[in-house]
């Protein structure tokens, strides 16, 4: 816990309400004076807008009333005549009549806008731009010299002057507005329209003076060719002023800016008036010490506010920064402390989870080891459990070889024979299958395992068939009565493994069989519901407690004492699943169980079955090598072979089938795996170096598939599992020539 | 007197025939500049829409003959010449008088006119003056050209030329001309067309020699 930390939170909160008033004021500050400055411009504005117009008002007033009346002086015939003849007396004197409302010579600079619409001098111009002296008459006082000279830079070229226009001259040196004269030029024209000379009216310019509302003197003047004509301003503000003037020329016809004169900060604005010969500006002067003087004192409250505003927040943030620390002090000691804790759970916590895994780990080694062992007393469990169906299996075989044996009678009855023959293949096939069931504890269902085509009740009935020495002998010597019937409601064909499948069947037949002790009924149904084949396996036994029917697919376990392995149901799950089908077991006790399979359904038709003889009989006959060590499976493989009438050579070792391999051509290799010196797969890769089209069938022991783990050598084309029947390697074959 | 340019003889032909006495005779045409009407048409859409409705007068010249003429000379009669305005018009707007003849203004119009002249030749004012007015003569006794206009009508303008030689002779509308009775010797023929355009040629009149002079345009 930090013991500075409250302190700090009260000055940051200080500080910060500080900061605030601070800006505030000082925004006002900026804002308050912006405002104040934008209104006095937009005021002065206003002002010097209201006597611009005034004052052009005035000038258009005069134009209007001259402009005509100068026309009509331009067109009298006694003038033009006058001119005509350069006859100058005549000129001004008929002029003075013409001119009479229009001139006044005697005009004084009045301050009456009445008055000033008078002319006060007027004089002609000829064509060569020379002014024409007046004389005697009374046209106006004007010094001809200067007048001469403040026409000059009027630029008198006849061709340039419009028919009437309007310009500013200054008469004579000086800087005195008094010297300004508006004049307006208008041409006349002879009886040929060819031009004649000039008239040139001067008017006296009366500027209007005023004070602002602050009473503050506004001072204008006219800057005209560079210079600036105003009354009462020192030479060196003048010149300022008409620079700066000059400056904004360029820019725009009007405008306004700053300038520090000596009698102060002044505002200027300017605006073009009408002149078409020289360019003349109308210049009006407000000086800003009165407004600057109003901000400063604005500036001084508002800060004085501001103070008083900073004093009372200070108290303020004083008094609220020690009741508000009060309850932050303690949430920031709870919190210090609530962080402490955390920290300390955190690592407790990691420290307990570190403890678990290392426990899960050791747990799952533990557990690793116990399957293992489970694993291995299976093993020693499982031959004693395949001995005993393989017993189930020899039983049928000797049972029947028997009866043919010892009864002629029947073994001469062709078609008896052949049931009995066609029993002891079936009987030797599940054998095979008994032996080899060893592997669904090890392979899980392969996806890649393709099934034939099998009919699920062709399947049934033969499980009856094959177990009715069982149930019908067991009843008969217990003198109870079991009763077997099947129901087919369908008839299924399923893809399929035929003798894993019957496996099934047997398997639950026997366990229905054995939980019946009394007798009873088994029930075996086929149906199709959805898109699964379903058999139901029922009967009316015993039944199973709920802990037995949760536990009665695991391995091993067995309610049958010493009669049972634990094997049975447990390799029927196996199949199942293997089929990717599902297996459903209810049961009550007294009532019985019943067994749900459900497979999914085949997708071929069963026609793809039934052209198996066919598609033995069409195949070519081939050239085919037997690799065996052992020369009872060489003569049976022999015999399988030329019952299809292919060509069989044969050879006891790998290195005599090499050799033979090299001098004859083959189609086919058929070959052990286990054999001394050579190994089935070395001698296949051998002879794949050799023709690497050749197909070649490898032939395995369940042992050597064991620990192979069910993977395919890479120079053999397929793996079949001995014992073999004929349709299986007629199918495998026929799959191979012709996939090649 | 301007007479600026000085044009070199041009004779289509010079032809010599009996005449009485020793008097000669000079003929020929003087190209006129084109009518006064097209320009005061012309001027229709102007300011002075009178001027367009006012028929002009047909352009003409004044053939004169200077030289130092002998005591013999002719003496033209006294007759007051006459300058009338008609139709907003002094209608000839062009006359030749001799040095010391009068020249009547009569007022054909119905409304008022003012004629006078401010040139130097001679500066003179009739004041206004209606029909059946008669403002009296002017006698022009010094030689230029004076200038006449109406105070009221400003489009109106006509020219007195006052000439010191009695032989002088105004053009037809066509420009044709005929100087009669002329003394022989060394002289100058000129034709006055405008006060910016005067033409001068010399001639050596013969007795009896009849002269062709043709004033072509410029």
């Amino acid at each position: 816990m930090n013991p500075t930390n409250p302190l700090s939170f009260r000055a940051k909160l200080l500080l910060a309400m500080m900061l605030i008033v601070l800006t505030i004021t000082g925004a006002t500050v900026y804002i308050a004076e912006n405002n104040l400055r934008a209104n006095q411009q937009r005021l002065l504005n206003g002002q010097f807008q209201n006597q611009l117009r005034s004052f052009l008002a005035v000038q258009d007033l005069r134009s209007s009333a001259v402009a005509e009346k100068c026309r009509d002086v331009s067109r009298s015939v006694r003038l033009r005549a006058a001119l005509e003849e350069k006859d100058v007396d005549d000129l001004y004197r008929n002029a003075l009549t013409e001119l009479q409302g229009v001139f006044n010579p005697n005009e004084p600079a009045a301050n009456d806008a009445q008055l000033s619409v008078r002319a006060s001098f007027f004089r002609f111009v000829d064509v060569d731009g020379a002014v024409l002296p007046a004389g005697d008459h009374p046209a106006g006082n004007v010094d001809p010299r200067s007048l001469e000279q403040a026409l000059a830079p009027v630029a008198f070229e006849p061709r340039v002057i419009a028919e009437q226009s309007v310009a500013f001259i200054a008469i004579g040196r000086g800087n005195d507005p008094a010297a300004l004269r508006q004049i307006v030029l208008t041409k006349v024209r002879g009886w040929n329209d060819n031009g004649l000379g000039t008239l040139i009216l001067g008017f006296p310019i009366k500027q209007a003076r005023g004070a602002d509302s602050r009473g503050a003197e506004i001072k204008s003047g006219i800057w005209l060719n560079r210079q600036f004509y105003i009354a009462d301003l020192s030479a060196a503000d003048r010149h300022l002023v008409a620079q700066r003037v000059q400056a904004g020329l360029s820019q725009d016809a009007a405008g306004n800016f700053t300038v520090d004169l000596e009698s102060g900060p002044h505002l200027i604005f300017y605006k073009a008036l009408n002149s078409q010969v020289a360019p003349a500006y109308d210049v009006c002067l407000y000086p800003l010490a009165p407004s600057l003087r109003e901000a400063r004192t604005l500036r001084w409250k508002i800060i004085a506010l501001g103070a008083v505003v900073l004093v009372c927040g200070f108290g303020a943030s004083l008094f609220l920064a020690k009741n508000l620390s009060k309850p932050v002090d303690q949430i920031v000691a709870t919190s210090a402390e609530n962080v402490t804790r955390r920290k300390q759970a955190e690592k407790d916590l990691s420290e307990v989870n570190r403890e678990l895994e290392k426990a899960l780990v050791e747990l799952k080694a533990t557990q690793q080891q116990v399957i293992q062992q489970e694993r291995l007393s299976a093993l020693g469990q499982m031959a004693a459990g395949i001995a005993h169906d393989f017993n189930n299996t020899l039983m049928p075989i000797l049972g029947f070889a028997d009866v043919l044996l010892q009864n002629d009678a029947m073994l001469d009855d062709k078609a008896e024979t052949r049931r009995c023959l066609e029993m002891l293949r079936t009987s030797a096939k599940d054998a095979s299958s008994v032996v080899s069931r060893l592997r669904e504890f090890y392979r899980p269902a392969d996806s890649d395992e393709e099934f034939p085509i099998v009919d699920l009740a062709k399947l049934v009935q033969q499980a009856v068939a094959l177990t009715e020495p069982k149930w019908r002998g067991l009843t008969q010597a217990r003198g109870i009565t079991v009763d077997v019937q099947t129901n087919f409601k369908a008839y299924p064909i399923v893809a399929g493994d035929e003798s894993a499948l019957r496996e099934v069947l047997t398997n639950l037949l026997f366990n229905a069989v054995d939980a019946m002790p009394q007798g009873g009924r088994v029930s075996l149904d086929t149906s199709i519901e959805n898109e699964y084949a379903l058999l139901r396996v029922a009967d009316t036994g015993t039944g199973m407690t709920e802990a037995v029917r949760r536990r009665c697919l695991e391995p091993f376990f067995s309610t049958k004492g010493e009669h049972g392995t634990g094997l049975g149901l447990s390799m029927v799950y196996g199949i199942v699943e293997r089929h990717r089908g599902q297996l459903e077991i209810k049961s009550a006790i007294g009532k019985g169980t019943t067994f749900i399979i459900r497979l999914p359904l085949a997708q071929e038709m069963p026609a793809a079955q039934s052209n198996r003889e066919v598609a033995a009989k069409s195949n070519s006959a081939l050239n085919v090598l037997v690799v065996d060590d052992e020369a009872r499976s060489r003569e049976v493989l022999m015999a399988y072979l030329q019952t299809d009438n292919h060509s069989v050579a044969t050879a006891s070792s790998g290195r005599e089938a090499l050799e033979k391999f090299r001098l004859r051509h083959f189609d086919l290799v058929v070959m052990d795996r286990a054999m001394p010196e050579m190994s089935g797969e070395q001698t296949a890769r051998f002879i794949k170096q050799v023709n690497r089209n050749i197909p070649v069938i490898l032939l395995t022991g369940f042992s050597g598939q064991l620990d192979a783990d069910g993977a395919k050598p890479t120079a053999v084309d397929v793996v079949l599992n001995k014992p073999i029947t004929l349709d299986a390697l007629r199918h495998t074959i026929r799959k191979l020539v012709h996939a090649t | 007197m301007n007479a600026k340019c000085l044009i070199p003889l041009c004779l289509a032909g010079l032809t010599v025939g009996a005449v009485a006495k020793d008097e000669g005779s000079i003929e020929g045409t003087v190209q006129l500049p084109p009518p006064a009407v097209e320009r005061a048409l012309n001027q229709r859409y102007g300011a002075n829409t009178e001027a367009a409705l006012t028929p002009s007068n047909p352009p003409a010249a004044v053939i004169y003959l200077e030289g130092n003429f002998t005591a013999n000379a002719k003496t033209t009669s006294r007759a007051v010449a006459q300058m009338p305005q008609k139709n907003m018009l002094f209608a000839p707007d062009l006359i030749a008088v001799r040095t010391g003849g009068a020249v009547e203004f009569p007022n054909l119009d119905d409304t008022y006119h003012n004629v006078f002249s401010y040139s130097k030749a001679k500066r003179f004012d009739l004041g206004r003056y209606r029909k059946n007015e008669k403002p009296g003569t002017v006698v022009f006794d010094k030689p230029g050209v004076v200038t006449v206009h109406c105070e009221i009508h400003d489009r109106m303008r006509g020219t007195v030329l006052v000439l010191e030689t009695p032989y002088f002779q105004k053009t037809d509308s066509t420009g044709h001309y005929r100087l009669d009775h002329l003394p022989v010797g060394h002289f100058t023929v000129k034709a006055w067309i405008n006060e910016a355009n005067v033409r001068e040629h010399a001639v050596d009149l013969k007795s009896g020699a009849r002269l062709q002079l043709d004033f072509p345009a410029k």
